[in-house]
C-alpha cells in the first residue's frame, strides 16, 4: 500500500520534470526536420557549448531563486571575473593563481550581495541590480574599456578549445557542475535548508534554520559560478571583456523558471534547468543555422520563450 | 500571588510586558504541572499569545521570570525553547509547503549517511512516532499537497518527535475534521500518561471540558482566574473572560416562519463542478440555510461555483428568477449576492489597506464620479458600518492589519453589507474569533434574515449552525445527502457516516 504510494509520487514527479525535458526534444526534432545542418553530431555539441556558460549560472540561479531570492548580477560579475583572469595571465601571474583570483572575485560579489541582503535585509532584486553596475563599472575601468587579448593556450584548452574522448570539455564542465549541483540541492541536508528558506521563511527560522546563512551561501555559490564562467568565457574567446555577460543575468533567471522552478522560491530543480539553457541555445543556434537576421532573432527568441513558458505552466496546472 | 509546587515543571511569575507604551501583559502568573492540560482561555487581545510568545522566547519579559524545574529557564527563542523541551503547534501552520511530511518533522534534525540525507530511514521514523499516536499521513507527500486538516496533523507529529516536556497547542482543532480532533485528543491523553505538560488553547469551550485538568482565564493582560476544570462551568467561563455575564443561551433565537410561501430567491438546479456533484436546492427570501458536513465536505467548492470563482461544468444556478449557465463574480455581486469567504487573511481582506479602503473595494464605481473617488462618501459609509458592526477601531483609517481576529471579520461584513447585498454567503464566519465578536456576528445573522436578507451559512462549529439555521441541508464528498428543518447533531453525524460507509462499499465493489 505504503509501496504503491511511492511508486505514484515518483512518476507523477518524473513527468513534472519531462515538461521541459519534452519542450527540449520537441526543439531539436522540430529543427531537424526544418534543416540538415542542424541535426549533425558536431552542432549538436556547439549546442552544448554554448549551453555551458548560461547553464552552469543557471544551477547558481536555481539555488539562489529556491531560497527565494534573486541574483541579476551574475552576467557583470562574470564579465569583471573574464576581466581579472585574463590581466593576471597578461602580467605573468602562474595559472592556478589566476582561475582562483577569477573565482574569488566571483565568491567576493556572492557574499556582498547576500550579506547586504540577509543582514541588512535589503530586496536582493536591488541590491543585485546594484552590483551589476559596481561589477561592470569595475570591469571597463580595468582597461578603460578595451578588450584584454588572452594568449594562454593551456588556459584556453582547460576552459574551452579542448576536447576528452571526443566530446569538448565545456559540455564536461556543464555535466560536472550538473551532477555536483544535482547532488546537493537534493540529497543534502543543505539543499532541504535553501527549499525551507524559500518555502516558508519563518517556519524555517522557527524551525533551528539559520536562514540568513543559507541566503549567504546561496548567492555565494552564485556569485562563484558566475566567476568560473567568466573563465570559460575568456577561454572561449581569447579575450576579457568588460562588455560580456550583458544580459546574461536574466537569461539565466528565464533558464531557470523556464525549466519549471517556481519562481516564489520553494522548489525547483537542477534538471529543469539544464533544460531552460538547453532550450535557449537551442533557440539561438537554430535560429543562426536558418539564416535569419539577428534583429529577428531576437524577436523570434522572445516568442518561442513565451509559448515555452506557457507550455510549462498549463503542464504543472494539470498534474 | 506566585506560589510554587514540587510537580511543577513551568512557573510564570509577574510577566509584564508591553509594546511601545501598550500594556499587553500586566503581571500574569501561570503554573503548568507535570502531566497536565492546563487550558488557556480569553478574549482575542487578552494577552493568550503574547504570553505564548514570552514563553518560546519571541517576546522579550519587561517584567517578572519564567523558572522551568525553579530554575530561571532564560528561553533566547524558538530554538533554544526547542533545546529546552518546550515546543508549540501555532495556530498559523509554520511549515514549509514544499518539503515532504518528514523533511518537515525532520528539518535541521535530518538523518544523514555519508553526505546525504538518509530519506529512508526519515520516512520510517516519521512514519514509527505515526503509528504510535495514530496519525495517518504518508510521510513521503509533500506538505503543499496537503489538505489543511492533514498540514495541522503534520504540525503535531513534528512537535511530538522532539519529545518534548511542554507542548502549546493553539487552537490545534481550528482546521481539524471531527475525526482528527478525536485523534487529537487520544494523542493528548498519551503524551499526558508519558509525563508531558500541555498548555492548550482554545475558544471552543467543549473541547476544554472534554481534555482539560485545569483552567487559566486571562482578560486584558491579567489572569483573572485559575482553577481545576471540574470547579467552572461554561457561564464562569464566559464571564471570566468577558468580565460581565453575557447572555449566550437565552439569546433569542431566529423565529422560524413558514417559509413555502416566501418568493426562491437563489436556485441550484443540478449543478455540477469543482468536485460538486448535481446538487440541487432552492433558498428563501429570509431564510438562513446552514450547510453541515465535515471539512472537504464540497461546501465551499459550491459555494466557489454559486459566487462565479469556479465554472459550471453541469446545471444552472439562477438567482432572483434569472438563470445563469455560467457566471462571473461581477455578475453575480450585480444580482445581489455577496460572499464571506473561509480564509480572512487570503481571501477576505486586504491587510494592508485601512477599514474604508477595504470596505468600498467591492463598489467603488458607486463611490466615485467619473472615476474619481469622493474621499468623504467613503469615510461617511465606513464610519456608518463601523458603528453598526461595533468594529473596535480607532478610526476608519485604520489599517486592518491592526485590528483583532474578531473586529477584521466584522470589517469584512461590512464591505459587503456597504453593498445593501439580497443573498448573503457566510463561510465560516465565526473561525477564531472571540466570544463576544461571535454573539454579535449571531446576532446580526438574524437581524440581517428579519429584514428579508437570505443567508447561507456554513460552519463546523455545529452549534452554532443549528441555533442560526431555519433550514439545514447536509453535503458530503460534493453532493447533498439530506434535509432538515432542525435536525440534531447526532443525525447529521450519523447520516454523513452513513453516506460515507454506503460510498466506501460502492468504491471497494468497483
Amino acid at each position: 500500500m505504503s509501496e504503491n504510494k511511492i511508486k505514484t509520487n515518483k512518476v507523477t514527479d518524473f513527468i513534472k520534470e519531462q515538461y521541459a525535458f519534452a519542450i527540449f526534444v520537441i526543439l531539436i526534432l522540430a529543427f531537424s526536420l526544418m534543416d540538415a545542418r542542424f541535426r549533425t553530431f558536431s552542432n549538436f555539441m556547439v549546442i552544448g557549448r554554448q549551453a555551458t556558460i548560461m547553464a552552469i549560472i543557471s544551477f547558481g540561479a536555481t539555488f539562489v531563486i529556491t531560497a527565494g531570492e534573486m541574483d541579476l548580477s551574475c552576467g557583470a560579475v562574470a564579465a569583471l571575473s573574464s576581466m581579472v583572469v585574463t590581466y593576471a595571465l597578461q602580467e605573468d601571474c602562474p595559472m592556478i593563481i589566476a582561475i582562483l583570483l577569477g573565482v574569488l572575485v566571483g565568491l567576493i560579489c556572492g557574499v556582498f550581495n547576500g550579506v547586504l541582503t540577509a543582514k541588512l535585509h535589503m530586496p536582493s532584486f536591488l541590491v543585485t541590480l546594484g552590483t551589476t553596475s559596481i561589477a561592470s563599472g569595475l570591469a571597463s575601468t580595468m582597461t578603460n574599456n578595451k578588450p584584454i587579448t588572452l594568449y594562454n593556450t593551456t588556459f584556453a584548452n582547460i576552459f574551452s578549445k579542448g576536447s576528452l574522448l571526443g566530446i569538448p570539455v565545456m559540455v564536461w564542465w556543464t555535466l560536472l557542475f550538473f551532477i555536483c549541483c544535482h547532488f546537493v540541492y537534493t540529497k543534502t541536508t543543505f539543499g532541504n535548508k535553501v527549499k525551507a528558506t524559500g518555502g516558508n521563511r519563518i517556519a524555517a527560522k522557527y524551525t533551528g534554520v539559520n536562514t540568513d546563512k543559507v541566503i549567504i551561501k546561496v548567492m555565494a555559490i552564485c556569485g562563484s559560478f558566475s566567476g568560473v564562467c567568466g573563465l570559460l568565457y575568456t577561454a572561449r574567446v581569447n579575450q576579457g571583456r568588460p562588455d560580456f555577460g550583458d544580459g546574461l543575468g536574466l537569461d539565466a533567471v528565464t533558464a531557470v523558471i523556464l525549466g519549471g522552478t517556481a519562481f516564489t522560491g520553494g522548489k525547483g530543480s537542477m534538471f529543469t534547468s539544464l533544460m531552460g539553457a538547453l532550450i535557449l541555445a537551442t533557440i539561438t543556434d537554430a535560429l543562426v543555422i536558418l539564416g535569419v537576421p539577428t534583429t529577428i532573432q531576437t524577436l523570434i527568441k522572445g516568442l518561442i520563450i513565451l509559448v515555452a513558458v506557457a507550455f510549462s505552466v498549463s503542464g504543472k496546472k494539470k498534474s | 500571588m506566585p506560589e510554587s509546587n514540587n510537580n511543577d515543571v513551568l512557573n510564570m511569575n509577574g510577566i509584564k510586558i508591553s509594546f511601545g507604551g501598550v500594556k499587553a501583559l500586566k503581571g500574569v502568573n501561570f503554573s503548568l504541572r507535570k502531566g497536565e492540560v492546563h487550558a488557556l482561555c480569553g478574549e482575542n487581545g487578552a494577552g493568550k499569545s503574547t504570553m505564548i510568545k514570552a514563553l518560546m522566547g519571541i517576546n522579550k519579559l519587561d517584567e517578572g521570570e519564567i523558572l522551568m524545574d525553579g530554575q530561571p529557564a532564560n528561553i533566547r527563542n524558538p530554538i533554544d525553547a526547542a533545546k529546552k523541551g518546550v515546543t508549540a503547534v501555532f495556530q498559523d501552520l509554520s511549515q514549509i509547503p514544499t518539503l515532504t511530511v518528514a523533511e518537515n518533522i525532520y528539518l535541521t534534525k535530518e538523518y544523514t549517511k555519508g553526505l546525504s540525507m538518509d530519506r529512508a530511514k526519515m520516512a520510517a521514523e516519521a512514519q514509527k512516532i505515526m503509528d504510535q499516536y495514530g496519525i495517518d499521513l504518508d510521510p513521503r507527500a509533500e506538505v503543499g499537497d496537503l489538505s489543511m486538516a492533514k498540514r495541522q496533523m503534520c504540525e503535531i507529529t513534528k512537535a511530538i518527535a522532539i519529545q518534548p516536556r511542554i507542548i502549546i497547542f493553539d487552537e490545534p482543532t481550528a482546521s481539524l475534521t471531527t475525526v482528527e480532533t478525536e485523534i487529537l485528543f487520544q494523542i493528548i491523553e498519551k503524551l499526558k500518561s508519558s509525563g508531558t505538560s500541555i498548555i492548550y488553547i482554545t475558544h471552543r469551550m467543549n473541547e476544554i471540558f472534554r481534555c482539560a485538568d485545569r483552567i487559566t482565564i486571562l482578560r486584558d493582560g491579567v489572569d483573572v482566574a485559575t482553577c481545576p476544570v471540574a470547579e467552572i462551568d461554561l457561564e464562569g467561563i464566559v464571564k471570566g473572560m468577558v468580565g460581565r455575564e453575557v447572555n449566550l443561551f437565552n439569546a433569542k433565537l431566529l423565529e422560524k416562519k413558514d417559509y413555502s410561501d416566501a418568493p426562491v430567491v437563489l436556485e441550484a438546479k443540478n449543478l455540477s463542478g469543482n468536485d460538486v456533484q448535481h446538487v440541487n436546492f432552492q433558498l428563501k427570501q429570509g431564510e438562513v440555510l446552514g450547510f453541515a458536513g465535515l471539512v472537504g465536505a464540497g461546501r465551499t467548492e459550491l459555494m466557489q461555483l454559486i459566487f462565479g470563482l469556479a465554472p459550471i461544468r453541469e446545471g444552472s444556478i439562477s438567482i432572483n428568477g434569472k438563470e445563469y449557465t455560467k457566471i462571473n463574480t461581477k455578475q453575480a455581486i450585480k444580482s445581489g449576492l455577496a460572499m464571506v469567504p473561509e480564509e480572512r487573511r487570503n481571501q477576505g481582506l486586504i491587510f494592508m489597506h485601512d477599514i474604508e479602503n477595504n470596505v468600498v473595494l467591492p463598489d467603488l464605481e458607486n463611490y466615485s464620479s467619473r472615476s474619481i473617488v469622493n474621499r468623504k462618501k467613503v469615510t461617511e459609509v465606513s464610519k456608518r458600518m463601523i458603528e453598526k458592526l461595533n468594529i473596535k477601531a480607532e478610526s476608519s483609517k485604520m489599517i486592518v492589519n491592526l485590528l483583532s481576529g474578531g473586529n477584521a471579520q466584522k470589517v469584512v461584513l461590512a464591505k459587503w453589507l456597504a453593498m445593501n447585498p439580497r443573498i448573503i454567503i457566510l463561510d465560516e464566519p465565526t473561525a477564531g474569533i472571540d466570544v463576544q465578536s461571535k454573539s454579535e456576528i449571531h446576532r446580526l445573522i438574524r437581524d440581517l434574515a428579519e429584514s428579508g436578507i437570505s443567508i447561507i451559512l456554513i460552519s463546523s462549529d455545529m452549534t452554532e449552525l443549528l441555533n442560526n439555521s431555519t433550514r439545514v441541508l447536509i453535503m458530503s464528498d460534493g453532493q447533498i445527502i439530506g434535509e432538515g428543518e432542525a435536525p440534531t447533531q447526532e443525525e447529521i453525524m450519523s447520516t454523513i457516516l452513513k453516506f460515507k460507509s454506503k460510498t466506501k462499499k460502492e468504491k471497494e465493489h468497483v
